[in-house]
């Protein structure tokens, strides 16, 4: 797949390396050159520098032809707009947009967006893993219903 | 009318002022604390809150449900488009306008269907015309770029000079909307004269723009 993602920080980043270890074709992008260095020497997709939201940027990066688009900058607001270009004027299939802010990210789902709202994810873990609760944690990303499945605790012996 | 400003840079600050001195309810919503104060200290009629104009609670403190206009005038255009969903898509106002401060987002906007003002663009459009067209001033552009109000001004040798509304064949989706002569606006009728020294006010598509020229000052 030729899949985009507008910031390299570290979730970017690594995003950005499992997806080229697994064969896709990945395009990121940041508005630092210096953040590509995160990407190590194995990443072999193509980077560039600029902003994520700038129609001639996404061109660059082939958004014309992208299957799929992961915005992850630490700006939800960049998230939201790169996300919308994606989705509503390139029609790319997928799109996923992560946001800080809960509140907004409930909002961008009433618009469509599917965003993954990271701090409600997070204090959902911790809050399990502190009361020793079940493994499983229901997420929603938009419209789509999903759920992670992760181990809070180590099994006690019995 | 209420109008909610959402910036408080240079444009929002005076955009802020001439709408209170011109009657119109105005709030202004600020994120850098410092800056709210002043200008909350400065325009005693306009409503000032401090904080995010992108957080849905600070539009609400703001008075946003009783606005029937939002402008977001921050100089992020990311923000400024977020602000216009929220306010159009959230809460239901009428009118959003977003100013765009790199031209190279303004068709974002528009595809997105934000109404936008982009002050490079228009001091670009403004020399380019001065350059170009001569006589005829693109006053304002409306509804995403489609529709424009332009100005021209006649002179003895305009092939409307001395004729009547009537005789004029004006191009196609444009309409003359008003001629000022001697600082009176007039509201031109079929046997109106057009004298040399008027300014003629037409309404046009963007497209007709030069037609609307050649139609009413000659070809260059």
């Amino acid at each position: 797949m030729h899949i985009i993602i507008v910031g390299c920080g570290r979730v970017g980043a690594q995003l950005a390396q499992l997806l080229s270890s697994e064969g896709h074709n990945i395009v990121i992008i940041d508005k630092k050159a210096e953040a590509f260095k995160r990407l190590g020497s194995n990443f072999n997709g193509i980077s560039i520098a600029g902003v994520g939201f700038d129609p001639e940027i996404l061109k660059r990066a082939g958004i014309e032809h992208a299957d799929a688009f992961a915005a992850v900058t630490s700006g939800d607001n960049s998230n939201i707009m790169a996300s919308q270009i994606a989705k509503k004027i390139y029609n790319v299939k997928r799109v996923i947009t992560r946001i800080y802010d809960p509140l907004r990210a409930d909002i961008y789902k009433k618009f469509g967006l599917n965003t993954i709202s990271t701090t409600t994810i997070v204090a959902q873990i911790f809050r399990s893993a502190l009361l020793k609760e079940s493994s499983k944690l229901e997420y929603s990303i938009g419209l789509d219903a999903g759920f992670i499945e992760y181990k809070a605790r180590e099994e006690e012996a019995a | 009318m209420y109008v909610l400003i959402v910036g408080g840079g240079k444009v929002g600050d005076s955009l802020a002022k001439a709408l209170s001195i011109g009657g119109y309810d105005t709030a202004l919503v600020e994120k850098e604390e410092r800056i709210a104060e002043k200008i909350a200290e400065e325009l005693d009629h306009v409503l000032v809150v401090n904080g995010d104009g992108c957080d849905p609670g600070r539009l609400e403190d703001a008075g946003i449900a009783r606005a029937q206009v939002v402008v977001a005038v921050t100089g992020d255009d990311e923000d400024n488009l977020i602000i216009c969903q929220l306010a159009r898509d959230t809460f239901g106002v009428p009118r959003v306008i977003a100013r765009v401060n790199n031209p190279r987002n303004e068709i974002t906007f528009q595809k997105l269907g934000i109404d936008t003002v982009s002050s490079t663009t228009i001091i670009t459009k403004l020399i380019e015309e001065e350059a170009t067209i001569g006589d005829i001033f693109t006053l304002l552009a409306l509804k995403r770029g489609k529709l424009s109000i332009v100005e021209a001004n006649v002179n003895a040798k305009s092939p409307v000079a001395n004729k009547t509304i009537k005789e004029i064949k004006l191009p196609e989706d444009s309409i003359l909307a008003s001629i000022v002569r001697d600082n009176q606006v007039m509201f031109p009728k079929g046997d109106t004269l057009l004298l040399p020294g008027d300014s003629i006010i037409a309404l046009s598509k963007i497209e007709q723009e030069n037609a609307l020229r050649e139609t009413l000052l000659g070809k260059e």
